[in-house]
């Protein structure tokens, strides 16, 4: 199994998920999917609590990054104005609904 | 259908179940499966089941409280509430006796843990005693007992996983998990007495093994079960004697065994017990067969299975569950010794100190911790995980798995990376690849290096000869090249290049052997000259499409160099692994003497780097016969050969970079393996052979037009010539082989003959190359440390000159120098030309470039005693 | 395996990592696992003042399904090994 999150452990990280939010949190376990369980954690941007158990799916993270010490949450500075938003690399299609509605009736015809 | 046979008209035993939760959960020692069963067991929920009225009666109301958990309140609970719910159960639909300990009972029995067990009394008393050890038995037997009968779906569940971790845990591994059919079978679970019998066997069984109490108790009453119960007393007297002392130490221990839980895990060696004594007292024999009957019946079987995990079930919450877990191992192991241990041992017992129970329940906690997870998965579920985790680890061929990295490291470190096996097949794989040779490290220019010191070897031998030759030549050359002063004069005439006298004393041994090369060679020759059209003129199209469109098409070629880098690689690893290799499909895959296209896919195949670059492995795996057919068919299509025609300056005057790199890929992979062939292995009649391909079917003028194939030719005259010098040290040249060569190289000197001059790039040409190569790439072609300063090497054009004046008599050296003086006297000045007008802080540049002008001059100047320094030419001294 | 095994061959050089949110990230490659997850330290990232989210992070664990390109300097590889390396591959695979 990837021991490579092993380091992160009951540490505080920051973690980039696909929807482009910005999570910083303390990892609490991983597994080989990447799925983690997190704790403490707050938006990174706006520094606002989130959960004080979070978990995450391995699919959902893009990376996470270990926090060096002493290291604030921008939020606590910026408030998150200004900071660009992450791009969100899920790959949805908007108003897919629509298009398997309009896929099934052309296949009825 | 009734459940278990049981006519189950009990009261309340939906919140018996519930009941059993809320104590668990109010002890705060609840199971893991509890919690996740939560729910599943009321018999609320499932009230609209069409069968429950069948089931369980209508309106019953099951007053026992079955406590599942481990604390302490669960075992209180669940040793009264056990043996109130079985009693109840039993007595209504069997046993009268049973009746009056009733629901009220059990109700109280929740709240006063002594009374319940009081209450219990007997029949309950004997099931314990086959649970409970000696020691162990008192406190433990109760709590066991209370589940069995009146099973809601939930608890089976938690039966059975329960005894599936079991199993595990205690290597019933043969046993399947447990299907959930079992649930559906009940019925014959609690089937008559038949015991042993795989339909019926599961309750008894189960019962002696972790229901005993509270089979016991209903048995007893009356009812199918009652049988087995009875005949269990009956069996071997051992057994039957746990049974009172169990009662007795119920009736004692109950008090205590809500606070001794760890008596519960002791159950191990009482349960082993009472699987014992319960079958002996059908099969008196012995108490294995009873375990070998589970064994099967639960791999047979699902309904035994159920039993079996209804048997379980009593105990897996509350501590009997532990007891259990821990049991089968025991009962394993000391099956029958215990049994005579019980009946002795039992009375002896007293109930546990107050030391021996705190031991009993850290051991117990320890247990509950390693079960606290254990059977989430099967034995299969874990075997398949294991075998899955080897197979990403193991494989045929470890090194194949992690190729790259390991050659890579190899190289990287130069091929010291410890003695690993992986190191060591790595570096197996460089040798017999050849990578480290034909590399990204290796210089480019190796083979023309190597090449060059062929030819420069011969101008050597050349050079040492007698000098008497040397005045004819003088003679010679005079008016040519203009006056030479010589050192020498008239008096010491040197001699012609030798050639050797034939000898009429011919080894007929030999000459046969030769005759057979030739054949052989022309065989080959006439076969492939019928079946293909052989072009003495060149493509004048640098598109090589033409060309591959005749030996099959590009995408045939493609595929036939994967072919021959699978076939190469398979007979690397066989060589690895010490197998013997045969090279005949690799050969096949070559298509050499594949008569079917007009030019031989082999040609074509050399049109693509990869396909030049496998060339020095496939060389590795030929023989000397196929390499010569290989390097034949190599010479006689060389007009074909896409880099030649790249690489000539007549139909490509602006090669572009990336055919500049070809050009060198080819020279030092290809090039180079025909240099050591020839100088290793290769007869004087093979090199001749080689020859008279590439002259015969070839435009040989055209060809030295290329710098490949200039080199060619070079490797192939200068290697003879090193031959023939040899030859005529004291080895014997035949007069065949003489006559061969002396035919043979009037042919070339024929071909060459008034065209000599075009081995000479243009100027433009030459400059196109430098600029090209200089913006690229390094290039052989390119020498020297600015750009400015660069230009384009003629050394190989020197080194073919003087290989083929080195060949010649004298009236070949004579056309040769008539034919080039322009380019000889334009070397020198332009060597002259580079001191005297290069730039002071150039001239270091300069003297060496004029340096390098020269030695490539005299190279071929000193063939025929020549020198040529300073500007002008003298004689070799 | 062949990636797993080519980007084993890279550990501790320089590389930069462009996830498929744009970001890129310089940094020294330190391990590497057959997801081809990655684990850089001492990284950089390309636009620290578009991105700051990473600011404050040296050591990074990278999804590595989450990885658009890898950029490697040319002399990483040696491609006629890699070639040989992807032939067995393909090889094996057809066994």
């Amino acid at each position: 199994m990837s021991p490579l999150l092993k380091d992160f452990l009951n540490k505080r990280i920051v973690v980039v998920t696909t929807e482009g939010q910005c999570v910083c949190a303390t990892l609490e376990g991983f597994d080989k999917s990447t799925n983690l369980l997190l704790s403490e954690a707050q938006d990174r941007i706006s520094g606002s609590h989130l959960a004080s158990s979070y978990m995450v799916r391995g699919s959902q993270i893009v990376c996470c990054g270990l926090l060096e010490d002493g290291a604030a949450a921008l939020g606590s500075e910026e408030t998150g104005a200004g900071v660009t938003a992450l791009k969100d690399t899920r790959n949805i299609v908007e108003d897919e609904h629509l298009v398997w509605k309009r896929v099934w009736a052309s296949r009825k015809q | 259908m009734s459940f278990f046979g049981f006519d189950t008209a009990l009261p309340g035993q939906n919140k018996g179940s519930g009941r059993k939760r809320n104590g668990a959960k109010k002890n705060n020692a609840p199971m893991d499966f509890e919690d996740t069963y939560q729910g599943l067991g009321e018999y609320e929920n499932e009230e609209d089941d069409y069968l429950n009225a069948e089931t369980f009666g209508d309106g019953t109301e099951l007053g026992a409280d079955f406590d599942f958990g481990y604390g302490r309140g669960n075992l209180d609970a669940n040793t009264s509430s056990a043996g109130h719910v079985e009693q109840p159960a039993l007595n209504r639909s069997y046993a009268s006796a049973a009746a009056s300990a009733g629901p009220g009972a059990l109700n109280a029995g929740y709240s006063l843990p002594s009374a319940h067990t009081m209450d219990e009394g007997m029949d309950f008393t004997p099931m314990e005693s086959l649970w409970t050890n000696q020691s162990a038995v008192i406190p433990q037997q109760q709590p066991q007992n209370p589940i069995p009968q009146v099973l809601s779906m939930g608890e089976i569940e938690r039966q059975q996983f329960q005894q599936q971790q079991q199993q595990q845990q205690h290597g019933y591994m043969n046993m399947p998990p447990m299907p959930p059919m079992g649930y559906g079978y009940p019925p014959h679970a609690y089937g008559p007495p038949g015991v042993n019998n795989t339909g019926y066997q599961g309750l008894p069984q189960d019962f002696s093994q972790s229901v005993p109490q509270g089979y016991p108790q209903g048995l007893p009453q009356g009812g199918p079960m009652a049988m087995p119960m009875h005949m269990a007393p009956m069996g071997p007297p051992q057994h039957y004697q746990p049974i009172p002392v169990p009662m007795q130490q119920h009736e004692q221990q109950t008090p205590q065994q809500a606070h001794h839980q760890a008596p519960a895990s002791l159950p191990q060696e009482a349960s082993p017990a009472p699987v014992l004594s319960r079958e002996p007292s059908e099969s008196p024999s012995s108490v294995q067969p009873q375990e070998v009957v589970r064994a099967d019946q639960f791999s047979s079987v699902g309904v035994p299975e159920q039993a079996f995990a209804q048997e379980m079930r009593p105990p897996h919450n509350a501590p009997g569950n532990r007891g259990q877990a821990i049991i089968p191992d025991q009962v394993m192991r000391e099956i029958a010794p215990r049994e005579t241990r019980r009946g002795s041992m039992r009375k002896p017992q007293e109930p546990l100190s107050s030391e021996e129970l705190k031991k009993l329940r850290i051991r117990q906690a320890k247990v509950d911790k390693i079960l606290r997870h254990s059977g989430v998965m099967t034995p299969r579920d874990k075997d398949f995980i294991t075998r899955y985790q080897l197979s990403q680890i193991v494989t045929d061929d470890p090194y194949n798995e992690d190729f790259y990295f390991q050659v890579y490291k190899i190289i990287q470190r130069g091929g010291i990376v410890g003695e690993s096996n992986k190191g060591l097949i790595a570096r197996a794989y460089l040798e017999h690849s050849g990578h480290r040779l034909g590399g990204r490290y290796k210089r480019a220019d190796v083979a023309l290096q190597r090449m060059q010191s062929q030819v420069e070897k011969a101008v050597t031998v050349a050079k040492e000869r007698p000098q008497k030759s040397r005045e004819n030549l003088d003679g010679a050359k005079e008016g040519v090249l203009g006056k030479i002063s010589s050192a020498r004069n008239s008096k010491a005439p040197r001699r012609q290049l030798q050639i050797p006298l034939q000898k009429e004393e011919e080894d007929e041994v030999t000459s046969q052997a030769i005759e057979d090369v030739v054949q052989s060679m022309n065989g080959v020759e006439l076969s492939s000259s019928k079946a293909r059209r052989r072009s003495s003129y060149a493509f004048r199209s640098v598109d090589q499409r033409a060309v591959l469109s005749r030996s099959g098409g590009r995408k045939f070629v493609l595929s036939l160099i994967e072919t021959v880098y699978s076939e190469v690689l398979e007979l690397e690893a066989q060589l690895r692994s010490g197998q013997d290799t045969d090279s005949s499909a690799l050969w096949e895959t070559l298509h050499i003497s594949d008569d079917a296209y007009e030019v031989s896919p082999f040609i074509s195949i050399l049109s693509f780097d990869k396909g030049v670059k496998i060339m020095p492995r496939i060389f590795n795996f030929l023989n000397k016969e196929q390499k010569l057919k290989l390097l034949y068919c190599f010479f006689s299509e060389l007009s074909h050969l896409n880099i030649i025609v790249t690489s000539s300056y007549k139909t490509n005057p602006d090669p572009s970079d990336s055919q500049l790199k070809k050009l060198e890929l080819f020279q030092s992979v290809f090039l180079k393996i025909i240099v050591s062939f020839l100088s290793s292995s290769a007869e004087f009649l093979e090199v001749l052979g080689l020859l008279l391909a590439l002259v015969k079917n070839n435009n040989v003028s055209f060809i030295s037009t290329s710098k490949i194939g200039l080199n060619l030719i070079t490797v192939l005259i200068s290697r003879a010539a090193l031959i023939k010098q040899d030859v005529s040290r004291g080895n014997v040249l035949s007069s065949m082989e003489a006559s061969t060569w002396n035919e043979i190289y009037d042919k070339l000197f024929t071909a060459l003959e008034t065209k000599l001059a075009v081995v000479f790039p243009p100027d433009e040409y030459s400059s196109r190359v430098v600029a090209t190569s200089s913006s690229g790439t390094v290039t052989s072609a390119t020498v020297g440390q600015s750009s400015k300063h660069q230009f384009y090497d003629q050394s190989y054009i020197w080194q073919f000159l003087a290989s083929l004046a080195l060949s010649g008599k004298l009236n070949h050296q004579r056309v040769i120098i008539d034919e080039i003086r322009e380019e000889i006297f334009g070397t020198i000045s332009r060597a002259e030309q580079l001191s005297s007008t290069a730039p002071v802080e150039e001239q270091q540049i300069a003297l060496y470039q004029r340096d390098k002008l020269y030695q490539d001059l005299n190279l071929f100047l000193n063939v025929m005693g020549l020198v040529a320094r300073d500007g002008e030419i003298s004689e070799l001294k | 395996m062949l990636f797993f095994s080519f980007f084993k061959t890279l550990v501790d050089q320089e590389v930069t990592v462009e996830l498929k949110n744009d970001i890129e990230l310089k940094g020294t490659l330190k391990s590497v696992d057959q997801f081809l997850n990655l684990k850089l330290d001492n990284i950089e990232c390309s636009d620290a003042s578009k991105y700051p989210h990473l600011s404050s992070v040296r050591n990074i664990f990278i999804r590595g399904s989450t990885v658009r390109y890898v950029y490697l300097n040319k002399n990483m590889v040696d491609t006629n090994l890699l070639q040989d390396a992807a032939r067995r591959e393909a090889m094996s695979s057809k066994n």
